[in-house]
């Protein structure tokens, strides 16, 4: 993740201020049941609302964090193999943005934690590694994709890193 | 939030330790778990389940009608009790989230329950029938051999799947091309467009398989491919996402570091990625804290080239 990005989102958290967030969950729910769009009605307002949104989706990750340890572990110990990883890891976070929906939709709204930006970076990672595994031999792979042995090393490293942020 | 901590590690406990053995038909009731939590009736036939949970103030907080159905859900709360969550009331923000919790943990656990095992027969028996004693067959090479537990070659399942895709793509937008073989690697994308395999005789997980382990792995593993029709479908629902005028095109993304040409939905997240040259690398639906950052700097994929 880019430095400047990490920043700045560190800002943003330690001014995220949860009246503004709720404001503009209602203003969108009001433009949604006259069948408009808050991007179309206001660009300026629908950033601030995704920004709002992702802060919370990073809270939600930081938040079910033992489950993805667990589950790191569990692969690290070669006790479930590449596919079923994935699977487990990707529903997981799918179930996490349904979460955010939840959450927004019925206007709860939780106070992030700071670590949560790392640790979403973190989780960001792994699902690419995720995304582009393709366990074929490498002529019949793409040039972005990466083969089990390299998913393997890549998870690995992730995964070690993952304990450094955690214990300091 | 010690205490709620400490009441979760137990209502996850009993609630979700047990091994599923029982039929999918079963109906299993549990009153009174514990003393926090009410009643939890799980319906593994129908996909459904309530969840109360008793607050230390003795109110009850409800959801219910939790159904994981073709990932249609309906979620209802107790109307009295939302007020109390909703921002800014701390008193119960930890109740929320650990309904949350209760929520998604069911989710999975209940979509891994009802997927049964079924077996999985070679490609060509169903696809061509019985391999024909005529067919040519190549060069023996180093993968011209079956390993064990794998129904076929390496060349073999090359030559399949030659047969069966070729070089057959859709083109729209001028350069853009969805070949029906990337298409079909990237298939278990297809719920987040609408396309469902359960309307093909497919199943998420085997398509999930197949894009994890490779496809011609997968066929040497005897997995059975998608129908024509299947991936047919998805071609067009990612053709048709790409050219809807509400979504937005940018020729200037990057998808891990390379230059790609994106399109993005801002209501839904759902992403459709391209080459340079124009072939479609995937398409699925970012996550609101992905989709911030390619708000922000027209980038996908966090994973570093070189890491």
């Amino acid at each position: 993740m880019n430095q400047d990005l990490n920043k700045k989102r560190h800002f943003e958290l330690l001014n995220y201020n949860k009246k503004r967030h709720l404001e503009l969950l209602k203003y969108s729910q009001d433009l949604k049941q006259q069948g408009k769009s808050i991007h179309d009605e206001s660009r300026k307002d629908y950033l601030e609302l995704l920004k709002y949104s992702a802060m919370l989706n990073r809270h939600l990750y930081w938040e079910t964090r033992d489950q993805y340890l667990e589950l790191l572990n569990e692969f690290m110990e070669k006790k479930i193999d590449i596919t079923e990883f994935c699977d487990t890891f990707c529903r997981r976070s799918e179930l996490n943005d349904e979460a955010v929906d939840m959450l927004n939709s019925n206007l709860i709204l939780l106070s992030p934690h700071e670590k949560s930006i790392e640790f979403s970076n973190f989780m960001g990672q792994i699902f690419d590694c995720c995304e582009v595994c393709n366990g074929d031999p490498e002529p019949l792979r793409e040039s972005y994709e990466i083969g089990h042995t390299e998913f393997q090393h890549l998870v690995e490293k992730i995964y070690f890193s993952l304990q450094k942020f955690l214990e300091e | 939030m010690l205490i709620f901590a400490n009441f979760f590690q137990v209502t996850k406990f009993n609630l979700f330790s047990q091994p599923l053995s029982y039929q999918p038909s079963e109906i299993m009731k549990t009153n009174q778990i514990n003393q926090n939590l009410e009643t939890t009736v799980f319906d593994l036939k129908n996909h459904n389940l309530t969840v109360k949970v008793k607050l230390p103030n003795g109110t009850i907080l409800c959801i219910n009608k939790i159904t994981n159905n073709n990932r249609e859900k309906k979620v209802s709360h107790h109307q009295e009790v939302l007020k109390q969550i909703r921002a800014g009331d701390n008193n119960s923000t930890e109740a929320a989230w650990l309904l949350i919790i209760l929520w998604m943990l069911t989710q999975q656990k209940m979509e891994n329950s009802v997927e049964a095992f079924t077996p999985i027969r070679p490609p060509h028996h169903e696809l061509y029938g019985s391999r024909s004693p005529y067919e040519p067959r190549r060069p023996s090479c180093l993968f011209d051999q079956k390993e064990r537990g794998e129904s076929m070659s390496h060349a073999d399942a090359l030559s399949l799947l030659e047969n069966k895709y070729g070089s057959n793509h859709i083109t729209f937008e001028g350069d853009l091309k969805i070949s029906e073989w990337q298409a079909t690697k990237k298939i278990c994308h297809g719920v987040c467009f609408g396309i469902k395999p359960e309307d093909y005789g497919a199943k998420q997980s085997d398509l999930h398989r197949l894009n994890k382990i490779g496809i011609a792995r997968y066929v040497r593993e005897g997995g059975r491919l998608p129908t024509a029709e299947h991936t047919r479908a998805y071609q067009d629902a990612l053709k048709d996402f790409c050219e809807a005028s509400t979504n937005l095109k940018n020729k200037d993304s990057t998808f891990r570091g390379s230059p790609s040409t994106t399109f993005f939905n801002e209501d839904t997240y759902q992403v459709a990625i391209f080459e340079p040259n124009g072939d479609l690398i995937s398409a699925y639906k970012l996550s609101p804290n992905n989709a911030d950052t390619y708000q922000e700097k027209g980038t996908i994929g966090e994973l570093p080239k070189k890491f």
